[in-house]
């Protein structure tokens, strides 16, 4: 209650200067009409005026490589660099920084799709800026292919650790929650620590789990968790699941990974947080996919306090939930957030213990509806805080190609800052982006149109990606 | 023919080229590997209009006089490039490291490298002069385009069970024994697993005109993936009425059990026709008005027909 006190009388009204949003395509690409969605971020913890950033986004030359954003300005200017090993563009791609080591980590599946199975490729490079193609360490489909690989990093004593979220479908017991996981991917040639999948799934399930699966890594190096969905059942278009929260305290090292949170009903690993939810799997949310949606944090100083976001259908809507718990995911609290017709959270806690959530959401303002993308920050979500609007546009009164803003979105912390990436309509209206933002490509805000490299041609509105920084939120 | 007026020319080319480092016999290699290719002349020696540049000693601004060849990628995605001012990294080797001075003509073989306010490109091949003022330059760039576009034409049909010419009479659902087959495989755990990135097979029935490579077949059926997924964004997809020659497959699906299922003659239906799958980009070419689609593909059933 007092910590709460505190924050109300001492948290100062963010003002624009304090919030960076800025349109990520390059203005030699102000000709593309590309639906850029599904965006990821890697800020370097080192050195955070370095930053990378993804999206399906195709090299415009149509070259034999993807690209992805770079920055070397903390954000403030971007260009694309075509360094991943696919044709053109990726399937799901994330991207991130060791804790220390400079090194740049993606977890990509790779174009073209060879047969019906996702492939998922492993690459780093210690030159992100470079022209030199990403060093692949492990490439794995299996029969049946590898799904939404989701990567977080870490350093600790020296070595980067890196754990990787993915649906690993090859799994004869279905057992398809998977970790796979390095202990010292910098220094080591390829496949530089990665071998077999780890699979965190404990029980039966209807053949596989769902294919979001995150991973945090505490500041302490030996506690390492992770949230899945467990797909336990399926009525028509609609999924049974329980969310899933699994712990690992010894660093991700040894052989019983992931094995150290017991659900007290079962003795299993595993506690389910939340059971037989319903999901819509394949339904449609203002012209986006729905099948689930979850993000995990970690208190960088308190190993035990750990945030969790996840989506079910609750009364007949898409519903993120927001829950606390204090215990290393013994136990958890009550809903803090209950947010209807939303998706794509991203969570992140800094320095101070700040946490930042971020999602977006379909709001109904009367006249029609709107994707919103909003972002919270709180001491500990007692209470629910003013959220900031990042962007908002009108959902498209067409089907669009899904995904159309994309399965996923991210944040981060890297100090007392919050930086994160989101996809969003482009019309350069400023009524769109209520916090500002600065378009690196050709527009006219006064004729709220968009320009071409000529600076004259009108272009089509698209889906962008944009990078924001909250920076330095205030002291408590 | 082509190929031989392809490598005539290349006798043609050295006394156009005696400047230029990389060598004539290169030429038509580098040219197939360039993703863009482009004469431009030199503005700029030892500098970059683009950030993340690490040695300047190998950057050059061009400005753009002429593309020579480029990707639908890539003119769907730029304006019109001439006039405009491009920094080409050169590599540490021979081959792009020809002796140039600002104000000099040149012809450069590129792969993507950035894309900031201005585009950055990696020289694969540099060669002194203007293609334009050569003889035979363009010819063999623009042979160079089409032998490439022509191997991957080549690969596919060689590839290929069969290759039709028709029309989409209907596009459906997969037939409910296949449906009923697949189901039955999914609770035997024999069936892929489900994701965001499930093709959404859909049936496209054919009304065959023509055969060009396999067994006489009055109608086929091919197996696609309606899904818009963005991994599925390169395999074409099917609507009634479409015209056009499809490149006919049976080895695309690698699973077996599915590809049993899937790729089975469906004697359910009047004709019975036999399934395949077209997933690459290459596998369908519609009709055009001058034929040479259809020129092209009966080129490479030639040239890939077992001696």
């Amino acid at each position: 209650m007092k910590q709460t006190l505190l924050c109300c009388l001492f948290w100062p009204i963010l003002s624009f200067a304090d919030i960076k949003v800025v349109d990520v395509i390059p203005k030699s690409l102000s000709d593309e009409t590309n639906n850029d969605s599904e965006p990821n971020l890697a800020v370097n913890p080192t050195n955070p005026r370095q930053i990378a950033a993804s999206a399906f986004t195709p090299d415009p030359l149509g070259g034999d490589t993807a690209p992805i954003f770079v920055s070397i300005d903390g954000g403030k200017s971007w260009a694309l660099n075509s360094i991943l090993p696919s044709q053109m563009e990726t399937g799901d791609i994330t991207l991130r920084f060791g804790g220390s080591s400079n090194v740049l980590y993606a977890a990509i599946l790779r174009q073209p799709i060879k047969d019906q199975h996702p492939e998922m490729v492993i690459c780093r490079t210690s030159s992100f800026t470079d022209p030199k193609l990403m060093d692949e360490l492990i490439t794995r489909k299996g029969d049946l292919g590898v799904d939404q690989p989701y990567i977080a990093a870490s350093t600790i004593a020296g070595k980067d650790r890196v754990f990787i979220g993915d649906n690993d479908l090859n799994d004869a017991d279905g057992h398809t929650a998977s970790i796979d996981r390095s202990l010292d991917s910098a220094a080591v040639p390829a496949p530089a620590g990665f071998s077999n999948p780890f699979r965190i799934e404990t029980r039966s399930t209807i053949q596989q789990d769902g294919p979001q699966i995150r991973a945090a890594i505490a500041s302490d190096g030996k506690t390492v968790y992770s949230i899945f969905y467990r797909w336990i059942g399926s009525t028509g278009s609609s999924l049974n699941v329980d969310v899933v929260v699994v712990r690992d305290s010894n660093g991700g090292a040894g052989q019983a990974l992931f094995s150290d949170l017991k659900d007290p009903k079962d003795n299993l690993a595993g506690v389910r947080v939340a059971t037989n939810r319903r999901l819509p799997w394949d339904g449609r949310l203002g012209g986006e996919r729905l099948g689930g949606d979850v993000a995990i944090a970690v208190n960088p100083h308190d190993m035990n306090l750990v945030y969790i976001a996840w989506a079910d259908e609750t009364r007949g809507s898409y519903t993120l939930h927001l829950m606390r718990s204090k215990d290393g995911g013994a136990t958890w609290s009550a809903d803090l957030r209950t947010l209807k017709t939303a998706k794509n959270p991203g969570l992140a806690i800094n320095d101070q213990g700040v946490v930042g959530f971020l999602y977006q959401q379909v709001v109904d303002n009367g006249a029609e509806q709107d994707w919103v993308t909003s972002f919270e920050q709180s001491a500990n979500f007692d209470s629910s805080p003013k959220p900031i609007i990042l962007s908002k546009f009108p959902v498209p009164d067409w089907s669009p190609h899904v995904p159309f803003i994309g399965d996923y979105l991210h944040l981060m912390a890297v100090g007392n800052d919050f930086h994160g990436i989101f996809s969003a309509d482009n019309t350069p209206d400023k009524a769109n982006f209520p916090s500002g933002v600065v378009f690196q490509r050709n527009a006219d805000f006064g004729r709220k149109v968009l320009l071409g490299t000529d600076n004259s041609t009108i272009i089509d509105s698209s889906i962008d990606p944009y990078y924001f920084e909250i920076a330095g939120s205030p002291t408590h | 023919m082509k190929r031989l007026i392809f490598k005539a020319l290349l006798l043609v080319v050295p006394a156009s080229f005696a400047c230029g480092e990389l060598a004539d016999s290169q030429i038509p290699a580098v040219a197939k590997q360039s993703i863009f290719t482009f004469e431009g002349t030199i503005k700029v020696l030892n500098k970059s209009n683009v950030p993340n540049v690490s040695d300047l000693s190998k950057s050059l601004i061009v400005s753009v006089d002429n593309v020579k060849t480029q990707t639908p990628t890539a003119s769907k995605a730029f304006g019109s490039w001439i006039g405009k001012e491009i920094t080409v990294l050169r590599g540490s080797d021979s081959a792009t490291n020809v002796e140039l001075k600002v104000g000099d003509r040149a012809t450069f073989y590129t792969k993507p490298f950035l894309y900031a306010d201005n585009v950055a490109v990696s020289a694969i091949g540099i060669t002194k002069g203007s293609a334009s003022s050569g003889c035979c330059l363009g010819n063999i760039m623009a042979m160079a385009a089409e032998e490439k576009a022509n191997d991957l034409l080549k690969a596919e049909v060689s590839n290929a069970e069969a290759v039709v010419t028709g029309k989409v009479t209907n596009v459906r659902s997969l037939t409910e024994p296949k449906m009923a087959a697949l189901k039955m495989m999914n609770e035997k755990q024999v069936a892929p697993r489900v994701s965001e990135h499930d093709p959404k097979w859909q049936e496209a029935v054919i009304s065959v005109q023509a055969v060009g490579k396999g067994e006489p077949q009055k109608e086929v059926v091919v197996i696609f993936p309606g899904s818009d997924d963005r991994m599925w964004d390169r395999a074409p997809k099917f609507q009634k009425g479409q015209v056009g020659t499809w490149i006919l497959h049976k080895n695309q699906i690698k699973n077996p059990s599915v590809a049993d299922v899937l790729l089975a003659r469906e004697t359910d239906q009047p004709n019975q026709p036999t399934a395949y799958t077209t997933l690459n980009n290459e596998d369908f070419h519609p009709a055009d008005v001058d034929g040479k689609n259809q020129a092209r593909i009966q080129r490479a059933i030639e040239e890939t027909r077992p001696k």
